[in-house]
């Protein structure tokens, strides 16, 4: 009314203080749940991560004045080092994409055999490396399986396995690189390496020195949006390191993982005695982020689309679908199952049949010796037959978990040999009549019969007309 | 006592000599400030009492009547309480981690005392300090000098670099109205730095915090040879020419500007990155001192901003997070290789302190 402020003495307004000290109350609480959450995203990504870590990150032998794990090992600020704009064997160094001291990655190589110039990260994953002591890594089998087989040293190996072995197969980068580049993800660019597709550089932590808890130092990151509760996983999250991100989780008390190499006890990865995927990624949600029942996925290699994949829809046999869910993943076994431990009820989950497996129970995430990425060493077992995609011999590789006559019928002769499960175990799809209709030759006695291409019928997302089954 | 025409004659002499006294003494508007003797930087005739001060340089005399040239005036140490800001100490100075915390006692600039002592890479090489190891004088980015770095002059930074001479480059500046900093003059431009603006902390950036610092002129540009001309990054660029712009050198994106880059971009706002962006969370964990709220300024590693009215507190992201040179180096010198303001070579090895974790939130 004059224009003054009234001034009211402290005791006379009980119910403003109190407000005034909830609403304090609150902002404290308020301030410091804000720098408890700020403090948390800062919780050292990067340092935590493979490349950050500053005893065995990143560390260039030519690049000493620089700390481990200093970005300078990779990025080169002004495309150049000490005004230098070509490297120690005459070869360009700067500036390139991203600030990288060599270029990204070549996309006119378009398979395998690869130079170790067409992509940055093999010139320290590689036999070659820059980095100072080098860098060794094995593949899955070894790592994380146990195995005593050595298929290879670095990630460069991996990918070129073509040099070594006739059937070998390997992710292939460009298809990788065009797959990503098309998808539209924000953080795929024209100029980007195919690696990060599934790596985030930044963030991959060391799995290698934490075989036994791999998820917790998961290398990669889902290269699309995933919500999960009020948290967005993707690209710039690690994938599995939260404890509903691992198989144990994605469809509960049905992941049975495979044994250990040379074991009766202890389970993939690296030989941990759970068996339930509690410490292993869930590599399925991984890996069908690409691979699933709707990309078109090309294969240069192949000369083809790869096969859709259905890893979680529950179907009969006799549903219609343009994509079979098969029954290595979520889809039940129909009937029964002839299996070899742990996936049997007296081992483990305590279940024998409509479990539901790991990518990595099987694939390679880089290179195998064995065609489609199949692994050197499965469920405990090295798999030393050559393995051919137009013979049966891929079952030398199934038998590590199905059990082939020899297993069914006690009798090593018939190894490999699957009359049982077709013809004469219960629930055995195919009478033992009309050989012809499969077999080319037919005739025969027991085990005497021309096998059939295991792939004709065992493959991602198919059922066999003839028996009307779901067969993969 | 006086008669009236008397009175008048004093009047008047007094206006004369205050007019004088106007010309010849510092205006409060000009570097020198008020009550500061002319003695102080000039001398007539290089001599006093027949010898050389022990405080004037030894190599006169110097042009425009001066005591000392601009090392040996701008030599020292600072407490904050100083008029003339000293670059070069004679013994260490405190840099502290990154040279803006509450025990230190270097500039903006930093200070030459390294570059002077054995590590010549971790200075601008200006005479008489030694020239570059590596680069002779030859900045990087750039072409060669034609002889060595000078703080002024046709190889320098500061003043007219059209004078070939240091003194002649900053002839009047000091004295010069820099009320209002618009690159017009050398006297009116950001830190005698002919062309550039920016807002100039009065106290250097001694011991700085959210609130005193400097402003750094920036400029969201929208090419790789978009450049402005009144930018920090643009006036570093006269030297190290392709750390900053030119066609093919800072940027490999399709459309001729962003990720990916080349070279790390300068003159760049990172308000053109997404909303979500680790940027966003600028400074991380590097807030100057006194911060509030989102988004505080930076001393360790400050942004520039289209806008140098006056210092930020905040960071908006409308053209206020514009990456500079000087977000990352010190002008003069630092104790670290390159000029860095923080030990960045030493990071993650041996130090937690990394600036560039300012903006780069998610790579700490």
């Amino acid at each position: 009314m004059d224009g003054q402020k009234k001034l009211i003495p402290m005791d006379a307004m009980p119910v403003t203080r109190q407000k005034t000290k909830f609403i304090s109350v609150l902002m404290a609480l308020f301030v410091f749940m804000y720098g408890w959450a700020v403090s948390f995203s800062w919780a050292g990504k990067y340092t935590d991560s493979a490349h950050g870590d500053k005893i065995f990150g990143v560390k260039r032998s030519a690049l000493s004045a620089y700390g481990r794990g200093n970005c300078g090992h990779c990025h080169l600020q002004h495309g150049s080092i000490e005004g230098q704009a070509i490297g120690p064997n005459s070869q360009a160094i700067g500036p390139n994409s991203f600030g990288l001291f060599a270029p990204n990655y070549n996309t006119n190589v378009t398979e395998s055999p690869y130079e170790a110039s067409d992509n940055i990260c093999f010139l320290c994953h590689g036999p070659s490396s820059y980095q100072s002591g080098g860098i060794t890594n094995y593949d899955y089998s070894k790592t994380f399986g146990g195995s005593s087989f050595v298929t290879v040293n670095t990630i460069f190996d991996a990918f070129n396995l073509k040099n070594l072995y006739t059937n070998s197969s390997y992710h292939d980068l460009y298809d990788i690189y065009s797959f990503a580049k098309n998808q539209g993800w924000s953080f795929f660019k024209d100029k980007s390496n195919p690696c990060v597709a599934c790596h985030n550089v930044h963030l991959a932590k060391l799995i290698k020195h934490n075989v036994q808890n791999a998820a917790d130092y998961s290398a990669v990151s889902l290269p699309v949006s995933k919500n999960i509760g009020n948290r967005q996983e993707g690209h710039n999250t690690l994938w599995g390191d939260d404890t509903d991100e691992r198989m144990s989780e994605l469809y509960p008390s049905h992941y049975q993982a495979p044994f250990y190499y040379s074991s009766q006890s202890t389970y993939e990865p690296g030989g941990v005695s759970d068996y339930t995927g509690q410490k292993m990624p869930d590599y399925v949600t991984f890996c069908t982020a690409c691979h699933n029942s709707t990309n078109e996925i090309y294969s240069t290699e192949l000369g083809r689309y790869l096969r859709k994949i259905d890893w979680y829809t529950i179907m009969n046999d006799g549903d219609s679908a343009e994509v079979y869910s098969d029954k290595h993943g979520r889809n039940p076994a129909s009937v029964i199952i002839y299996m070899k431990k742990p996936y049997v009820s007296t081992v483990g989950i305590g279940r024998d049949i409509n479990f539901i497996t790991s990518c990595t129970d099987c694939h390679e995430p880089h290179g195998s010796p064995n065609p489609f990425l199949l692994r050197s060493e499965v469920n405990g077992v090295i798999i030393s037959q050559q393995i051919n995609i137009d013979d049966n011999t891929i079952g030398y590789f199934c038998k590590a978990c199905h059990k082939d006559d020899a297993a069914l019928y006690g009798n090593s002769s018939l190894t490999n040999k699957w009359e049982g499960v077709h013809h004469i175990e219960y629930d055995a799809p195919y009478p033992r009549q009309h050989c012809k209709t499969c077999h080319d030759m037919g005739g025969g006695g027991m085990g005497g019969k021309p096998p059939i291409p295991c792939l004709k019928c065992h493959k991602h997302g198919y059922k066999d007309s003839l028996s009307g089954r779901i067969c993969f | 006592m006086f008669g009236g025409f008397e009175v008048f004659k004093y009047v008047k002499l007094l206006i004369v000599c205050s007019f004088l006294l106007c010309l010849v003494s510092a205006p409060s508007w000009s570097k020198i400030r008020d009550g500061i003797p002319c003695s102080s930087c000039h001398t007539m005739h290089y001599s006093q009492n027949g010898g050389v001060l022990s405080s004037w340089g030894k190599s006169g005399p110097y042009k425009a009547l001066v005591v000392n040239d601009c090392l040996g005036c701008h030599t020292g140490v600072n407490n904050g309480q100083n008029y003339t800001p000293y670059v070069y100490s004679t013994s260490e100075p405190l840099y502290g981690q990154t040279g803006t915390e509450s025990n230190t006692n270097t500039l903006a600039g930093g200070n030459f005392f390294w570059v002077a002592n054995g590590s010549d890479d971790k200075g601008h090489n200006v005479r008489p300090f030694p020239e570059d190891s590596v680069f002779g004088n030859t900045p990087p980015g750039g072409t060669a000098l034609s002889s060595q770095l000078s703080c002024a002059g046709a190889n320098g930074c500061h003043g007219d670099r059209s004078k070939q001479d240091e003194f002649e480059a900053i002839i009047g500046a000091h004295h010069a109205d820099d009320t209002t900093i618009d690159g017009k003059t050398v006297g009116s431009s950001y830190r005698f730095l002919l062309g550039i603006v920016g807002y100039e902390d009065p106290n250097w950036e001694y011991q700085p915090d959210v609130s005193h610092h400097n402003q750094y002129k920036g400029y969201d540009r929208a090419s790789e040879t978009d450049v402005d001309k009144s930018t920090i990054s643009y006036f570093c660029a006269e030297c190290h020419g392709y750390f900053h712009n030119g066609s093919g050198q800072i940027s490999d994106n399709s459309a001729g500007w962003g990720s990916p880059w080349l070279r790390h971009p300068t003159d760049y706002d990172m308000s053109n990155t997404g909303i979500n962006s680790e940027y966003r969370d600028y400074p991380g964990n590097y807030a100057a001192s006194g911060a509030s709220g989102s988004n505080p300024y930076s001393v360790i590693a400050p942004v520039g901003s289209e806008n140098v009215s006056a210092p930020k507190t905040n960071i908006t992201f409308q053209k206020d997070a514009i990456v500079t040179c000087i977000s990352c180096h010190r002008a003069h010198g630092s104790p670290y290789k390159h000029i860095l303001r923080w030990d960045y070579y030493g990071w993650p090895e041996k130090t937690n302190t990394n600036g560039c974790n300012a903006c780069h939130t998610s790579k700490d």
